[in-house]
């Protein structure tokens, strides 16, 4: 670096040079205008009710393709059941049902003779406790959920699919001795790893992923942080995370969503750039909440 | 352990090089201030005086950045402090910057009047003291080096002479009728603004320090200060 | 006047009396010769007798002895300590004392001709029983319980798995609650009515009279049954659900989740659980009387005639023993002998399997 600052010309195409490339560096996703990417959602004014309870109410949002979405807000505010809507898992409770549209790269998800089971292959979900098959082994595990597809594989192919996974989730080089291991006998980050794996396998366009990093330490999260960031140059990211400063450290754009008080369904209060919604919201419950003055 | 905060610490890295980009900006700028006063070269100065304007931007850009890093990384330990040095830097910089304009617009205001050799001479040392301290204070910054950093105080004691002998100089010369008093004052303000200048190398020098060991520098600020109060150097060659 | 205040603060010490080692060692001896006194003293001595008198008096007087040296908490511990120690001795002791039986009276005839013989005799055979030789086995009887329970099994285990993995995949109406309901009766159908069942359904279909060994199994399933269902519903609910949300999460249908994912979780639970409703069957009397009867030779074909089981046979060895009578309870006594001992291997078989396929990190 001292070899910058000797034999510099000083004319003001220096100055101008500089300037540009700071101007380049400024950060900030320009929504795409073309809606039928297939790693795009847009939600529209969607309602979620389990039985006649309201549970969240009237959401619109665009989740920006290849990008990561961060929903957060305080306990019970609906993130959780808003998420798990995006890949129509709410409904493995019974009684659960939604108004309003959800459209993964333009196709209506909730559309007339749409399979959910077809849905959650292109929208996957790691969840809060890591949870690999404990009778399965780590290869196993990783090629799961094409196996359980029947789709007929050679070892061959599986092999590939199974290193590329677990490079893409940064365990390969931890795990690729022990392949054959039960999935159970990792560490806390590793299995939460080898699910994001397990996840990434099946190549969705959308991986959510609500609360990963409450189970792991420190090491662990800022690990899986770091993966993420990697991850969203392939797939669109939504997550659901507590944790605000996780939100600020690794999303482009916020949701912050609220309950009106204890038996009121869930909304919307702010969504924007990360950056915004941590340096200047402009809802005053938004600067409350992420302030630390209430919630 | 690898890095896992690969993203954060390459924005880190962004914002200390262009911190260093604009403090080697000044160090380039000295001299040529020098220069225009010197030979009183008019148009040399509006070009300086205008690119001062794109130092301001990027020193704006330098505190949005941190302030960003601030907001959305919570960086903490060594991280935090080369971040919030950088607020400060930057600031102390454009400062600077704003000095070397002041000396471009007194050759403005002296511009006609010849300077005699021994005010020129001295003029020229001034010059090349405090772009020799600056230039020290940047290379500090860049390769972190405390050692360096803790020679500035020393080095600028002879600054501070230099702008006493200055003084000196322009009392005697106005008074042997060589300089007349408008050009005297500009002449005396424009000693304080190179002092001032080797005054902000000191200070990023203990800035650099800071970032280094954490001990904030006010505590050295004042002690100095203790030593030699502030306006001594007008009035009487007290000699120290 | 300090001292009349009561000193509320006043915090108890740690350490309280405690009564010495040696105490409750010196009540058991005085109790145990206390009791051989009234026992004497009673009518004459009898083990049992000074056992439960012994054990009485020790409890009464440790109670007493503890509250006075120790405190309340402590002789409480102690006297509570004492009391569940009989209890579980009350309970291991007869269960010592029906395997000791059984195996020192059935251990004489446990040879290889029990083993390889039925009861179709020879003419020769059966006088040198009167000379105090030995003939006749229960190697039909073993034959015939492994056909009967492995029919049973047939019908019981799988209707108890699909039932099972109904109620706990798919069931949350009025229907999974009535089969919950149903089930929880059956667990305590009195065998003999199960038995009666399984005649009169097979005398609709075949006349009176029939017996088989089909019939026996009918039977003895619905006893299986319910603690098959029972066991694999709880085995199948300590399936994390989250195992289950992470499968369809991959977009997998449900019925494959069930199969591919949930099952083998749990199959270790569920073999147990398999395995201790065979072990539950295998000695019930009254229905295979019912059904199934008593035949001297061995029969092969469980949908047709009369087959001896082991607990049948045992029965009509001890109410028929024949001539002389000494061998034939003597047959008895092996063939209960031998019911314990499978009845004793399944439940270790079920343990190992429980090891064995039990999944890590479950």
């Amino acid at each position: 670096m001292g070899a910058e600052t000797e034999g510099l010309v000083m004319t003001n195409d220096f100055v101008n040079g500089a300037a540009d490339q700071v101007a380049a560096h400024h950060q900030g996703t320009e929504p795409m205008a073309n809606n039928t990417d297939r790693n795009r959602i847009d939600v529209e004014n969607l309602n979620i009710y389990y039985g006649d309870f309201l549970a969240v109410r009237d959401v619109t949002m665009t989740i920006e393709p290849r990008s990561i979405t961060a929903l957060i807000g305080p306990s019970g505010c609906g993130k959780s059941t808003f998420i798990r809507s995006l890949n129509r898992m709410h409904e493995v409770i019974p009684g659960a049902r939604v108004e309003g549209s959800v459209r993964l790269g333009g196709e209506e998800i909730y559309g007339q003779g749409v399979d959910p089971v077809a849905v959650r292959r292109r929208i996957g979900m790691v969840f809060q406790r890591p949870n690999p098959f404990p009778t399965m082994s780590i290869y196993e595990n990783v090629i799961a959920g094409l196996r359980l597809n029947s789709k007929r594989l050679k070892k061959s192919d599986t092999d590939v699919i199974v290193e590329r996974s677990l490079t893409g989730a940064n365990l390969w080089d931890e795990v690729k001795d022990r392949l054959d291991n039960p999935g159970s006998g990792l560490s806390g980050g590793q299995q939460q790893r080898l699910c994001i794996a397990r996840s990434i396998a099946v190549e969705p366009d959308v991986l959510l992923m609500d609360e990963p990093c409450s189970a792991l330490d420190p090491i662990s999260t800022m690990a899986v942080e770091s993966l993420m960031l990697e991850l969203k140059e392939r797939f669109t990211i939504v997550i659901v995370t507590h944790n605000m400063q996780q939100a600020a450290r690794v999303s482009e754009r916020t949701a912050f969503f609220n309950i009106d008080g204890t038996g009121q369904p869930g909304h919307i209060i702010e969504m924007d750039l990360t950056e915004t919604m941590f340096s200047n919201p402009k809802e005053q419950a938004t600067s409350d909440y992420v302030t630390g003055r209430f919630g | 352990m690898n890095d896992l905060r690969q993203g954060f610490h390459d924005e880190m890295d962004n914002i200390r090089n262009q911190v260093a980009r604009v403090g080697a900006y000044v160090v380039e700028l000295i001299p040529r201030v020098t220069a225009v006063m010197l030979n009183q070269d008019l148009e040399a100065a509006e070009l300086i005086m205008v690119a001062d304007q794109d130092i301001d931007r990027k020193t704006l850009e330098i505190e949005e950045q941190s302030l960003k890093l601030l907001a959305l990384q919570s960086p903490v330990a060594g991280d935090l402090r080369e971040v919030a040095s950088a607020l400060k830097i930057a600031a102390d910089m454009e400062r600077s910057a704003d000095l070397a304009c002041n000396i471009c617009k007194a050759a403005r205001r002296i511009h006609g009047h010849d300077l005699d050799p021994k005010l020129r001479g001295l003029i020229q040392k001034l010059s090349d003291q405090a772009t020799k301290e600056y230039r020290k204070a940047v290379d500090a910054y860049i390769n972190r080096d405390v050692m360096e950093s803790a020679a500035l105080a020393d080095i600028d004691e002879y600054l501070d002479d230099l702008h006493r002998q200055f003084l000196q100089q322009i009392i005697e010369s106005n008074a042997a009728q060589a300089i007349d008093l408008q050009v005297a004052v500009q002449l005396t303000l424009v000693a304080r603004f190179y002092e001032r200048l080797g005054d902000h190398a000191v200070n990023l020098g203990n800035r650099v320090r800071y970032i280094e060991q954490g001990n904030l520098p006010e505590h050295h600020v004042s002690d100095r200060e203790l030593e030699a109060p502030a306006g001594a150097a007008l009035g009487t060659n007290s000699g120290e | 006047m300090n001292t009349v205040v009561a000193r509320v603060n006043e915090q108890p010490s740690l350490s309280s009396a405690q009564m010495s080692r040696a105490v409750p060692v010196l009540i058991g001896l005085a109790s145990v010769a206390v009791a051989i006194l009234l026992t004497v003293a009673g009518g004459g001595f009898r083990w049992g007798w000074v056992f439960i008198l012994s054990g009485l008096i020790y409890v009464v007087a440790i109670a007493i002895v503890a509250r006075v040296v120790e405190d309340r908490r402590q002789s409480t511990d102690r006297v509570m300590r004492t009391v569940i120690t009989f209890a579980f001795i009350g309970v291991l002791v007869p269960l010592a004392s029906v395997f000791w039986t059984v195996i020192t009276e059935g251990v004489s005839r446990f040879d290889s001709i029990f083993l390889s013989e039925t009861m179709r005799m020879s003419p020769e055979s059966m006088l040198a029983q009167l000379d105090g030789g030995v003939a006749g086995g229960a190697y039909h009887a073993m034959v015939g319980t492994l056909i009967v329970t492995g029919v049973s099994g047939m019908i019981a285990v799988p209707i108890g798995v699909l039932t099972a993995i109904y109620l706990v995949e798919f069931g949350s109406g009025r229907l999974a609650s009535t089969v919950t309901r149903m089930v929880d009766v059956m667990t305590g159908i009195p065998s003999i009515v199960a038995g009666l069942f399984a005649y009169a359904l097979f005398e609709l279909f075949l006349g009176p009279g029939t017996r088989s060994g089909l019939s026996g199994g009918v039977a003895l399933s619905l006893l299986m049954a319910p603690v098959v269902i029972r066991s694999s519903e709880e085995m199948l609910r300590l399936v994390p659900n989250e195992l289950r949300e992470a499968s369809y999460a991959l977009g997998v249908p449900k019925w494959k989740t069930i199969l591919k994912v949930v099952l083998p979780t749990a199959i270790a639970g569920i073999l147990t659980g398999v395995t201790l409703s065979v072990a539950r069957v295998i000695g019930e009397t009254a229905p295979l009387l019912v059904t199934v009867g008593l035949a001297q030779d061995t029969n092969y074909n469980p949908l047709d005639g009369r087959m001896t089981t082991l607990p049948v046979y045992t029965y009509y060895q001890y109410v028929q023993p024949g001539l002389p009578t000494e061998a034939g309870h003597a047959r008895a006594w092996a063939a209960a002998m031998m019911l314990v001992i499978i009845v004793a291997a399944l439940f270790t078989l079920a343990r190992i399997l429980s090891w064995a396929l039990k999944p890590k990190g479950l």
